[in-house]
């Protein structure tokens, strides 16, 4: 629905009239409907109910209902400017509007009858979507060769319309079409080719069995499922805190898809999965809890969450109705539904559901720290493991660090204000000079002040020899090039955590915060040493300046630089210390020289050596620890809740015993003392329930053909759009039960079907399914073509994100969770925040982290194409896939031959050879390397052509 | 290679200029309802005969205090020190804030112009266009936390994300340059709740705030990756692929929009750079605006921009003062206000006799808010700082059809809580829309079964800030 011109989009009753008119009796008797719904209807909405309508009637004129007769001449005098009054008063329509006016006035001003927007709540009772699927015959359309009773469905429709279906689209189509469809990438050119040659019978099928079974089916059909849910990595309140075991829940939704678990499982996990893990075991028991992360994963708001917990029990419940029945409860949250037969008490009786199960709390900005977090092993594995990891890391921070000796002399040192930088020298700012024989240490130390605790501190650090007349200069930035290298040492620099005595860094990192250029040495999460390696600014949680070095001290311990001279000799030390992130305490600085004899660092280097087996093992088990837990739900303390008067938790009305809502009038067990979520997923999944399988099929349905049987798929109430073909969705409905609720089983059954075999199409066509609707790739389906046809797609799945430790936290409302995190991964695996969505995202109408999507947007704006024509990303893409087709030789038929074979499964035709020629012709400018330019420009051209963009 | 290429090229060439006829086709499609119908950018008529085109919105981050800017209050100048007991929701259950005292305001006031406006000190130039200005003393929101606020400030809704007011005005009345965006948010960083103040959430991508970055690349993406001829001939390339794919299919209008796209994109490309190319403006402006030629710094570049950009057709331009942080949220120190007030002072006068000298200021609707005003109390007597105050704060409406040289409204003695005629961020919102020549009331759209709009079930039209 939300491609149609705002203006009707925002008429909405009109175009659900327009719905009703594409069934054939209607369309039989009111031949006029169209017309009026789309050009008539709307002007006289926008132009003259609001002094010719319901409220007003100047002139004594009405203009919302069917105009008397007497009243057409009327209409027609004012609408041109020639006649004493002119209306409407703020202008004379245009032309082609008016000329449509007239048509209608002249034709007697036919009105179509109403049957929507006045529904009572008598009608209500007898909606269609609150009784059980009807089993509708099979129509018998005579000559349809197709065995899929989808397509008697169909076509039964299309005769009597009169519509010709278009023929069955060319191989090479289906295999892109089903290919997109079922894995959200496009197809080999090694598997356009098998499907093409395949000659025996069953082909198709093969090629929807190979599709239905690839890991990637998930991660496209999970999707669906992730937004419905509005699945995020963030919490959504004031500060945005980072989920950083979320990504749990997400894997499970993706693999639930490719287990192909049945449809009411699916359900009962995320609602009860806790409850149900008592009679499960292992990885079972395991995923079970994982899923009930679907409610963990409300959104949260405002300063303190649990100020606004009743907003959060709001989303819960619009969520769960919306994904699940098709329906939005959250409108009796104040008052009885206006519309449908949804009364305020089953808004609480859920309510109390909710409100007795215990949500994993994310942490905000008065309380930072999460707890609630759901433990998935069982309490003797938990011990064992934090047993071993205390032991061992008492091993290595007690055992094996070496004391500061006591011979060490401070040298210099001062204090670095918040934000602060400040030279390197004496107090009475002369150079640090130290005279050092080899064994000796020059140990640069950084510690925080105050309470604020760590602070990222940028090291300019340059030592020179002074006593030999030749500057020999040593200087920290020179270790960039090296960085994170083998051990904690480079050249004359070891990198050291100075917490209780003196150990080298023991975790070396590639990639902090998922940023690349961020490489180094540290333990845990701090302290660290690492530096900038880039020629570029990184932006993580404060702003690091390019080709730098960073020391970050512990939140209780410092962090060291040693230096260890080649000879003996007189150095002097200069440089800059500065806090590189501003907001805290600032941090202070100390220099020691330590005398040799102790051979200190040898000491130190081979305590490392020897700890780095434990050091590996301290890692796993703290990974083992993150894995261990969810952000997810276990029961609370069952309690009903009272009615909210007006929606306000502070106005409290008559108590609600938790429990199923009563609007089905299906029977409904009793809850016990326990929250009544299980209760809850057993009457959502039961086979009695009108609505849970007609919402799945209709959804399953919208994701092959575009539009639902049902357009409004969160909305199967009295306000949402009736089915196009009821018949077929109940048949649907059915089907899908009797199949044991089984998802593939479905998708193969609408791929089979000849209505999806059709070539495609756009417009009137293509909602009837005469033709197949031609649909735009999805944000995540753009980027991932993108990786994938470059060669730079990373396939394997996403696991968690680098979130800043837990322990580092301090988000406000001032400086909230901001980061972002880059990945060559498929787009369903990269972070999504709250409230700072992901630009591109955004622009290519991706989901709303805050609120379940139904249907996706499908824009066309310049903005969009500024990011095809010159987003960073889409140039790297270009780069990467014209270096890969024109590798190897200088023969550019091959270059085209291999380009259109990656980008489309098929060779170029002669007038798109004669393209490149043409551009390349046109680039000349008389110097040599025209042709690889042209090359560049011709494939970036490809990217973002409509072949590329559009599947049909 | 290159000679062999050169011979091939020189016999395709007649016939592949043959095919250069397509942008026939293009247009074609491009000029039938259909493609008109799908562009949701396209002028729209207003319900009815509107006193504004378009409107800059000056957004104040973080809480103007009411008490030492518009809202002249001569008692709490005497009775500092003299305690109050009030239910605020800032001192509830707040350790240290058992007893509360009046606080002197810092800054003394004046009356200006015709209108004899009280401003203080802190806006010299600003309450120099007094007599410009409708002055709103009586303002009041839901919530005194700067994100729920700030949201409540731009969506009209404070807990859930929702359509911005920009958002809306977009919606409602499309826009005049197809090379701009119709809603522009001028954001050097970005405030309270994020990208959720100039969202369009559930209405069309289409009409989402454009965030413009002050600098060398305003708009994500703007800056051509290859020179602009080497592109032009890049995009012909593409538009004859596009064609030709076009061509093999029935007429398909989101085809014939994304080849259009590319073209509205190259045009942007121009048009941008140039609306933030100061270079033709005089030094006289420059002086106007209190900014140094070059500088891309300071509110007087936002401002200077946001008259650039309403004169080429936006519809609706915000300028975001400050971000999250370093804003007007003067717990510390109040005085930390007048480092603000310096920032905006003087680019908002330029910026109004600018548009007044210009002719522009008639149907240029300017506004003046913050999120919330500031406690005329605090713990002590002699705290340094005020905290959040949601019950009172000022704000104010400049040309567009505000009533010139009006004030409105009144709070009490002490500028606690509104005293006269109260206006609500609803009130406000819908006011604004009013001048816009739209009825809040009508400006609806559908989502998840609903028909929603900026003022929710409230807003009454202030009837008299309108000239």
């Amino acid at each position: 629905m939300r491609n149609f011109h705002p203006l009707v989009a925002g008429l909405l009753p009109a175009i659900l009239l327009m719905a009703t008119a594409a069934a054939p009796q209607t369309t039989a008797t009111r031949p006029d409907t169209s017309f009026f719904e789309t050009k008539i209807r709307p002007v006289l909405i926008r132009e003259c109910v609001s002094c010719h309508g319901a409220s007003q009637q100047k002139g004594g004129l009405r203009l919302d209902i069917e105009p008397k007769s007497a009243d057409i001449k009327r209409i027609k005098a004012v609408l041109t400017p020639s006649g004493a009054i002119q209306m409407p008063p703020s202008g004379p329509l245009n032309q082609s509007i008016q000329a449509d006016i007239i048509k209608w006035l002249d034709s007697g001003a036919p009105w179509p009858k109403s049957n929507v927007t006045n529904a009572s709540k008598s009608d209500s009772k007898m909606h269609w979507a609150f009784l059980p699927p009807k089993r509708h015959p099979v129509p018998n359309v005579g000559k349809s060769p197709s065995r899929n009773p989808i397509d008697a469905f169909i076509n039964q429709r299309l005769v009597t319309t009169n519509a010709n279906a278009s023929g069955k689209a060319d191989r090479r189509t289906l295999i892109r079409r089903a290919t997109y469809d079922l894995t959200g990438l496009p197809p080999t050119p090694a598997e356009v080719d098998a499907f093409l040659t395949d000659k025996r019978p069953g082909a198709w099928e093969r090629v929807i069995d190979r599709l239905l079974a690839s890991p990637h089916y998930g991660e496209k059909w999970g999707r669906l499922w992730l937004d419905i849910v509005h699945y995020a990595d963030t919490a959504g309140e004031n500060s945005d805190h980072p989920l950083p075991h979320m990504w749990k829940y997400r894997n499970w939704v993706i693999n639930a898809f490719n287990r192909n678990i049945p449809y009411t499982t699916f359900i009962q996990h995320q609602l009860a999965g806790d409850l149900l893990a008592e009679q499960l075991k292992g990885d079972e028991a395991r995923d079970a809890r994982i899923a009930t992360g679907f409610l963990a994963g409300a959104r949260r708001f405002g300063h303190d969450i649990d100020a606004d917990m009743h907003l959060t029990y709001e989303d819960v419940i619009d969520t769960t109705s919306k994904a699940t029945l098709g329906l939005s409860l959250a409108c009796a949250r104040c008052h009885d539904h206006k519309f449908d037969p949804i009364p305020q008490r089953d808004y609480y009786a859920l309510y109390g559901i909710f409100q007795s199960t215990r949500l994993s709390y994310p942490g905000c900005e008065p309380f930072q720290k999460p707890k609630f977090l759901v433990p998935l092993s069982s309490a003797t594995e938990q011990a064992a493991r934090e047993n071993e990891l205390q032991q061992l890391e008492r091993q290595v921070t007690t055992q094996l660090a070496q004391k500061l000796p006591e011979q060490s002399i401070i040298v210099g040192g001062g204090r670095v204000p918040d934000a602060g930088s400040v030279g390197i020298s004496t107090p009475d700012a002369k150079p640090l000079e130290v005279t050092l024989n080899p064994g000796d240490v020059l140990l640069f130390e950084v510690h925080p002040n105050g309470n604020h605790g760590a602070d990222t501190t940028r090291l300019e650090l340059e030592i020179r020899r002074t006593d030999t007349g030749k500057s020999d200069t040593w200087r920290l930035a020179d270790i960039l090039d090296t960085l994170p290298g083998e051990t904690p040492w480079v050249g004359a620099w070891t990198f050291l955590d100075l917490n209780g005595g003196l150990r080298a860094l023991g975790e070396r990192v590639t990639a902090i915060d998922g940023k690349p250029a961020l490489r180094g040495w540290r333990s845990g999460d701090t302290p660290s040493v690492f530096g900038n390696v880039s020629t570029a600014q990184v932006d993580v949680w404060t702003a690091l300046p390019p080709r730098s070095v960073f020391a970050h001290p512990g939140q209780n311990g410092p962090v060291g630089v040693a230096w260890t001279p080649p000879a003996s000799g007189t150095y002097a030390l200069s440089g800059n210390v500065a806090d590189a992130h501003p907001g805290g305490d600032g941090v202070s600085w100390k220099v020691y020289k330590i005398p040799a004899g102790v051979s200190l660092l040898a000491s130190v280097k081979d305590a490392s050596s020897r700890t780095r087996g434990i050091e590996t093992r301290i890692a796993q088990l703290r990974d083992q620890r993150n894995l261990d837990i969810a952000f997810a739900c276990t029961e609370g303390t069952g309690a009903d809740a009272n009615v909210q008067l007006k929606g306000d938790p502070a106005v409290p009305g008559a108590l609600v015993p938790r429990g199923v809502p009563s609007f089905l009038g299906l029977p409904s067990q009793k809850v016990g003392s326990g929250s009544g979520r299980l209760e809850l997923a057993q009457w959502i999944t039961d086979r009695q329930n009108p609505l849970t399988a007609r919402v799945w099929v209709n959804r399953i349905w919208q994701g092959h053909f575009g539009a639902g049987i049902v357009a409004t798929p969160n909305d199967f109430g009295l306000r949402g759009t009736p089915p196009t073909n009821r018949a077929l969705l109940d048949w649907l409905a059915i089907t899908f039960m009797e199949n044991g609720w089984d998802t593939k089983r479905l998708h193969k059954l609408l791929m089979t079907s000849d209505a999806y075999q059709r070539k495609s199409g756009s417009g009137e066509r293509a909602v009837a399914l005469a033709a197949f609707p031609r649909r735009r790739l999805t944000a995540e389906e753009l980027r991932d073509t993108y990786l994938s046809v470059s060669g730079m797609l990373d396939a394997a799945p996403g696991t968690a994100h680098p979130f800043p430790a837990e322990s580092s936290w301090a988000f406000t409302q001032h400086t909230p969770f901001a980061d972002d995190y880059e990945t060559n991964k498929r787009s369903i695996y990269v972070m999504q925040k709250r409230n700072r969505r992901t630009p591109f995202f955004a622009l290519f109408d991706g989901p709303d982290p805050n609120a379940s999507t139904a249907v996706r947007d499908n824009t066309t704006v310049p903005t969009q194409a500024l990011w095809l024509m010159n987003s960073p990303f889409v140039q790297t893409i270009g780069d990467a896939l014209a270096k890969r087709t024109a590798a190897g030789t200088g023969d550019i038929d091959k270059w085209m031959n291999a380009l259109y074979r990656t980008l489309f499964g098929r060779l170029p035709s002669a007038s798109e050879r004669a393209d490149f020629y043409l551009l390349e012709y046109q680039l000349y400018d008389g110097k040599s390397g025209t042709t690889p330019r042209a090359w560049n420009a011709y494939v970036k051209a490809m990217l973002v052509s409509n072949e590329i963009l559009y599947v049909d | 290679m290159l000679i062999r290429s050169l011979n091939r090229r020189g016999m395709l060439r007649s016939s592949i200029l043959g095919t250069m006829l397509f942008p026939g086709l293009v247009s074609e499609l491009l000029q039938s309802d259909a493609y008109a119908a799908d562009n949701p950018l396209a002028p729209k008529r207003p319900h009815f005969k509107p006193k504004a085109k378009r409107v800059i919105f000056l957004f104040m981050t973080g809480g103007v205090s009411h008490v030492d800017t518009f809202d002249h209050k001569p008692k709490l100048f005497n009775d500092v020190g003299r305690e109050v007991k009030l239910d605020h929701p800032e001192i509830k259950n707040r350790p240290g804030y058992e007893r509360i005292f009046l606080k002197r305001p810092q800054w003394d006031f004046k009356r200006y112009g015709q209108s004899g406006m009280e401003v203080s000190s802190l806006f010299p130039n600003v309450a120099g266009c007094a007599d410009d200005i409708a002055l709103i003393r009586s303002m009041h929101t839901d919530h005194s936390n700067h994100y729920n606020a700030t949201l409540g400030m731009h969506t009209g809704s404070f807990a859930f994300a929702r359509p911005s007011l920009g958002a809306w005005v977009s919606y409602g009345l499309g826009s005049e340059n197809r090379n701009l965006p119709s809603f522009v948010t001028i954001a050097p960083a970005q405030t309270y709740a994020g990208s959720q103040v100039y969202a369009s959430d559930f209405l069309p991508g289409a009409h989402q705030g454009t965030r413009i970055v002050p600098g060398p690349i305003p708009i994500a993406d703007i800056k051509p990756a290859v020179n602009r001829d080497d592109q032009r001939i890049a995009l012909n390339a593409l538009a004859r692929i596009n064609q030709r794919h076009a061509a093999e299919r029935a007429s398909d209008p989101q085809l014939a929009a994304r080849i259009q796209s590319f073209e509205t994109a190259f045009g942007m490309q121009m048009a941008v750079p140039d609306v933030f190319d100061f270079t033709k403006e005089s030094d006289a402006t420059h002086a106007l605006y209190g900014l140094k030629r070059g500088s891309t710094s300071g509110f007087g570049w936002q401002c200077l921009a946001a008259r650039r950009l309403v004169e080429r057709g936006v519809r609706f331009v915000e300028l975001i003062d400050t971000g999250s942080s370093g804003n007007w949220d003067s717990h510390g120190d109040m005085m930390d206000h007048e480092r603000l007030a310096r920032n905006v002072d003087k680019p908002i006068a330029g910026l109004l006799n600018d548009l007044k000298s210009r002719g522009m200021l008639d149907d240029t609707l300017v506004v003046w808010t913050t999120e919330f005003g500031r406690t005329p109390f605090n713990n002590t007597a002699d705290a340094r700082g005020r905290e959040h105050h949601s019950w009172a704060f000022s704000s104010w409406l400049a040309g567009g059809g505000a009533k010139p040289g009006t004030t409105y409204g009144s709070t009490d003695e002490y500028g606690m809580r509104v005293e006269t005629d109260g206006v609500h961020v609803h009130d406000f919102h819908a006011t604004i829309l009013h001048l816009m020549g739209l009825d809040h009331t009508r400006l609806t759209y559908r989502h998840s079964g609903r028909d929603y709009r900026l003022t929710d079930a409230y807003g009454d039209v202030v009837r008299k800030v309108i000239a």
